[in-house]
């Protein structure tokens, strides 16, 4: 039957070569179209991963000016990859058994921080500017700080061979006002000293790093602890307050951890690592931040002992918001997302035409062939069998076609090849059931 | 085998009118017999003629074909084993060759291909067609050795009751009188019942018996 189908074929090469290139045109439609739509697709996900999402803890209205007060617990959350325990304040006994544990380094990148102790004297000497008591300021960047941004006045000038990456590293170094430099002129080569001293409660721990309790009590002492520091300097910048010393974060994480256990930090901020984790970061960590809301009533944090050790979970203790930035991703998102479903729509409608060209190239197939269908069943042949020769010899063409029109896009997507091919197959069905439904002796007159 | 008409009518049911194009027809075909049917344009003929084909059955009344009603034979083994028809035009599968289209028939009947092929070999040597036909196709062939074809086709067929509508209408009168006789000698030489309508006085004089309709009825 097969080889009966393809000498017919061969006989109206014509014919044959017309159905084989419909086929094979509205195939390679159909591919092409599908391959400009995944490279869409791919695009979106590319810029959907490259467009930076950033966290930023503030207060509950949402802004962080440099002063607010977050928990060691909270950059814990930030950069551990051991979970943070959170306990129920209300229960009997709070510190007991957590509630939850946490962590969100997992999902976050490149975290920015900034801390800051008071100087009370440098190279030895008391210290104090016109401005007020002078702060020791680490930063993981210089964005940590507004006040060092250019758009805010600040103009920095570093010593040969140092740039701002000195605050993604963690050498002993500092920038200074230019008035210091002016006051201790050592022209970088020697390195300040600086002391200072610090009554932030500390609370103690045992051997396994729990916190210590005594009678149901935490066991909190509030040490004035003196440290020492000297960093070289390796650049002035002018403007801002004239009383801020800045060193990479890392120093003075250290000078912490020497002077006084719980760190209070002062700006927190990240990028996401992987921003089709998104929803899933906004959820975990909807577990210990509020939202931002401009008429967010402020908590009166970093006032109370536990506040600034410990977190803990009551309804009313929710201090910090996490300000989540993805306006960028969504505007950019929303107009890859229009286009692809442009090309969806196109998409359809090409499966359509497919569809309905197909009905007619089959119709049309089955009318210009009714003389021979006409005297195959003269001579006896059965409809059944008349049927199954010429859809065998027409699907021939028709898969011959969509093979080789989609051959250079891997026959992608399948799906609607198939429904293209399964459109002409019914046509034709439909096509030769009315033909062959009529007696032949109707045919005959039509034909002559 | 015989072929007898029985009080036959047909009627082609439009959707706005019906037309009774046979009416109540009786006739007894003897086999070896050459008949004519003659008469005028739209007088009925070609619808009688397919329904001794098998084309339709009857409205009314019966085609009797070796005794049992086309009504009660299996229509496609009736057209493929018992009555053959030749046309005017048209017979011949285009895309198929002379002894393709020969051997069509045979291979319907699942004979061998070697078999089928020398008894189509057979046949073209009965209605004289040199061997140098046997690639050709139809679409290069003349009106009168299309015709040749179609008869030979109808030979290796086998049926004993030959049906021709018309089949030298575009015939010139050499032709014309060689396929009559090529007709006329199946009737006498191989028994079978052979019909032929025709507009041709000439043809019609070969015929053993001359049948005039008008008007879908015998006068
Ligand atoms: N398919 C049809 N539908 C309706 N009426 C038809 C059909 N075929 C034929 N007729 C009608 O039936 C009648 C007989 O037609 P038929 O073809 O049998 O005539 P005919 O004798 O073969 O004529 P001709 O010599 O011109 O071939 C005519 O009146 C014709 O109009
Ligand atoms: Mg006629």
């Amino acid at each position: 039957m097969i080889k009966k189908a393809l000498k017919t074929l061969k006989r109206a090469p014509v014919r044959a070569v017309a159905v084989l290139l419909f086929a094979a045109v509205i195939s390679m439609i159909i591919c092409a179209l599908q391959a400009s739509n995944e490279a869409e697709l791919r695009n979106y996900e590319e810029v959907w991963q490259s467009v930076p999402i950033t966290v930023t803890v503030t207060d509950p209205t949402g802004k962080n000016d440099g002063d607010l007060l977050i928990s060691p617990w909270v950059l814990s959350l930030f950069t551990d990859d051991t979970p943070v325990k959170f306990y129920d304040d209300s229960a009997e006994k709070k510190y007991s058994d957590p509630v939850e544990e946490l962590s969100l380094a997992a999902y976050l990148k490149d975290v920015q921080s900034m801390m800051y102790t008071p100087i009370s004297t440098i190279n030895g000497t008391n210290y104090t500017s016109a401005a007020g008591t002078t702060m020791l300021y680490g930063i993981s960047s210089l964005p940590c700080d507004k006040q060092l941004l250019p758009e805010n006045g600040c103009e920095i000038t570093w010593y040969e061979g140092y740039d701002e990456s000195i605050f993604a590293g963690e050498e002993l170094l500092c920038i200074v006002p230019e008035g210091m430099v002016e006051r201790y002129d050592n022209g970088g080569e020697a390195d300040l000293y600086f002391s200072g001293r610090s009554n932030i409660p500390f609370i103690h721990r045992d051997e396994n790093g729990e916190f210590l309790w005594v009678d149901g009590e935490l066991v909190v002492e509030f040490p004035k602890v003196e440290y020492n520091c000297s960093l070289k300097i390796v650049g002035t910048y002018t403007a801002g307050d004239e009383k801020s010393i800045y060193c990479p974060y890392p120093v003075i994480d250290k000078v912490y951890d020497e002077l006084r256990k719980n760190k209070i930090i002062r700006v927190l901020s990240a990028t996401l690592s992987d921003n089709s984790r998104l929803d899933e970061f906004r959820e975990k960590a909807s577990y210990c931040f509020l939202e931002p809301s401009p008429n967010a009533k402020k908590t009166a944090w970093g006032v109370s002992v536990d506040y600034g050790t410990l977190p803990y979970i009551t309804e009313k203790n929710y201090s910090y918001a996490l300000d989540i930035d993805d306006n960028n991703l969504f505007d950019l998102s929303a107009i890859l997302e229009d286009s692809i479903k442009f090309n969806r729509t196109v998409t359809v409608f090409v499966v359509i035409l497919s569809v309905i060209s197909g009905f007619l190239v089959g119709f049309l197939m089955v009318r210009r062939r009714k003389r021979d269908i006409m005297l195959m069943r003269m001579v006896g042949e059965s409809n059944a069998r008349v049927y199954a020769g010429f859809a065998l010899e027409q699907m021939i063409c028709i898969i011959l076609g969509i093979v080789i029109g989609g051959a250079y896009y891997k026959w992608n997507p399948i799906n609607n090849l198939a429904i293209f091919a399964f459109a002409y197959f019914i046509a034709l069905s439909l096509a030769l059931a009315i033909f062959m439904s009529k007696e032949l002796i109707k045919n005959i007159k039509e034909d002559e | 085998m015989s072929i007898s008409l029985n009080n036959v009518s047909y009627s082609y049911k439009g959707k706005y009118q019906t037309v009774r194009a046979v009416d109540g027809v009786s006739y007894d075909f003897e086999p070896g017999k050459c008949y004519a049917i003659i008469g005028k344009s739209g007088s009925g003929k070609t619808t009688l003629l397919s329904l001794m084909a098998g084309l339709d059955v009857p409205t009314e009344g019966e085609v009797i074909i070796d005794g049992k009603s086309t009504k009660n034979w299996n229509r496609n083994r009736l057209r493929r084993d018992a009555v053959s028809v030749i046309y005017q035009n048209y017979n011949l599968f285009p895309l198929l060759t002379v002894q393709e289209n020969i051997m069509y028939p045979l291979d319907l009947k699942k004979m061998s291909k070697k078999k089928a092929a020398e008894l189509a070999i057979k046949m073209r040597e009965r209605v004289e067609l040199s061997p140098a036909y046997d690639k050709r196709l139809p679409a290069h062939l003349s009106g009168g050795e299309q015709q040749r074809v179609a008869i030979a086709r109808t030979l290796a067929q086998g049926c004993k009751i030959i049906l021709a509508d018309e089949p030298t209408g575009n015939l010139d009168s050499t032709n014309t009188a060689n396929i009559v006789k090529i007709l006329c000698s199946l009737a006498h030489d191989d028994g079978c019942t052979v019909i032929i309508v025709t507009h041709d006085p000439a043809v019609a004089e070969q015929a053993d018996a001359v049948l005039q309709m008008k008007d879908g009825a015998w006068i």
